[in-house]
């Protein structure tokens, strides 16, 4: 297990899924940035009227962050970012569902989801969480290295 | 986190915000960057509240002034016989029933109109109206329509007794459901309470022609915590 998480290659594949996860869940929202907005309002996080703001930022910055961690450039900025965004996915779910709020999930689409699909999202969010942590933290490990030998 | 990332998140930012205004303002249907928000207007619950027990009183009052004519109407009667036996007041009598009764009258004339007064404020209503928990009490003693706009299964654990289950996120199939209902009958459209498709689903049937759509904004949670009557 330790070999795969030192195996470059690994890394490699890790972060295309992961960018590829990003774009694919930036697609709807970007084609329906209304329903996006509601989708944020039921989250109920953000005082009445910000919805939109977020609607329009945050699909891009899914985007952009999902592609350059697709095409290998800044890698560490883009899986920093990518898991400051899942954290507070995980936040804004996880209050939701303990709230009882009626939320449609929003996620990968912005088609309603139900509580049980939330949960599952929830897990998703977690493992992928995972994953960009242990990308930027090897990505961290790879530049030292690279620090150190030019000392 | 290193100087080199801190620049790398900071032109991420940067074209983000810049792909993100220029997106939005060539999109055929931008979105206004600040939203309007739901405001939540109550000022007609309490309104609507006092016009209905209004309309109760009245109609309670009407029933008693009717039965009191009634046994007024007898006792003149009996009065008139008696009196018609002393021949010299008989005229007299005749004159005092029919102004009792004319008064009798125009009482209920007036009744009438402030009936049809009270019952016009609660006719014509396009736009949803935000109802608080007594309001909302008073319309289903008067038996009318709630519709829970929260998912199926929500409605199955608890809902509103005699509720319909119309769940906002499936809309769409629901909506023959929703044309083939009077669109002149009064509903009541709720869901748990710190939610919004009760309101989503109140306006879906507004734009859809129903005219007398209320939005009850406690909600399940608000009832159920009252224990008044549920499935």
């Amino acid at each position: 297990m330790r070999k795969i998480f030192e195996n470059k290659q690994f890394w490699i594949l890790v972060r295309i899924v992961l960018g590829a996860l990003f774009i694919y869940s930036s697609m709807d929202k970007l084609a329906n940035m209304g329903e996006f907005a509601k989708v944020i309002y039921f989250y109920r996080m953000l005082p009445a009227g910000w919805e939109n703001l977020l609607a329009i930022f945050l699909p891009w910055l899914e985007f952009i962050t999902g592609l350059l961690l697709v095409v290998g450039r800044f890698n560490r900025g883009a899986s920093l970012l990518y898991s400051s965004m899942l954290v507070i996915f995980i936040i804004a779910l996880s209050q939701a569902l303990l709230r009882g709020l009626d939320i449609s999930c929003g996620c990968f689409s912005v088609k309603p989801s139900t509580t049980s699909e939330v949960w599952v999202r929830i897990i998703l969010d977690f493992i992928m969480l995972f994953f960009s942590v242990n990308l930027y933290m090897f990505l961290s490990r790879q530049e030292e290295k690279i620090n150190q030998k030019t000392i | 986190m290193s100087k080199r990332t801190a620049l790398e998140i900071a032109v991420i930012i940067l074209i983000v915000l810049v792909v993100g205004i220029l997106y939005n303002i060539s999109s055929p249907q931008p979105l206004p960057f600040i939203g309007e928000g739901k405001n939540i207007d109550f000022s007609r619950s309490d309104s609507l509240l006092l016009a209905l027990q209004k309309q109760d009183s009245i109609q309670k009052t009407a029933d008693s002034l009717k039965n009191l004519s009634m046994k007024r109407e007898d006792s003149l009667k009996l009065l008139n016989e008696q009196r018609i036996q002393d021949s010299l007041m008989t005229a007299r009598i005749q004159d005092s029933t029919k102004r009792v009764n004319d008064s009798l009258k125009a009482v209920q004339k007036r009744i009438d109109d402030s009936l049809k007064t009270a019952s016009a404020t609660q006719q014509d209503i396009v736009k949803p109206i935000d109802i608080k928990v007594d309001f909302a009490k008073a319309l289903f003693d008067k038996g009318y329509q709630f519709i829970d706009a929260r998912d199926e299964a929500d409605y199955s654990a608890g809902s509103i007794k005699g509720a319909i289950s119309i769940p906002f996120h499936h809309l769409e199939d629901h909506r023959k459901r929703l044309e083939g209902m009077n669109k002149d009958a009064v509903y009541i459209a709720y869901c748990s309470s710190a939610c919004d498709v009760s309101i989503d689903l109140a306006y879906a049937m507004a734009k859809m022609g129903f005219k007398k759509v209320y939005i009850f904004h406690g909600g399940w949670d608000e009832w159920n915590k009252l224990g008044y009557p549920a499935n």
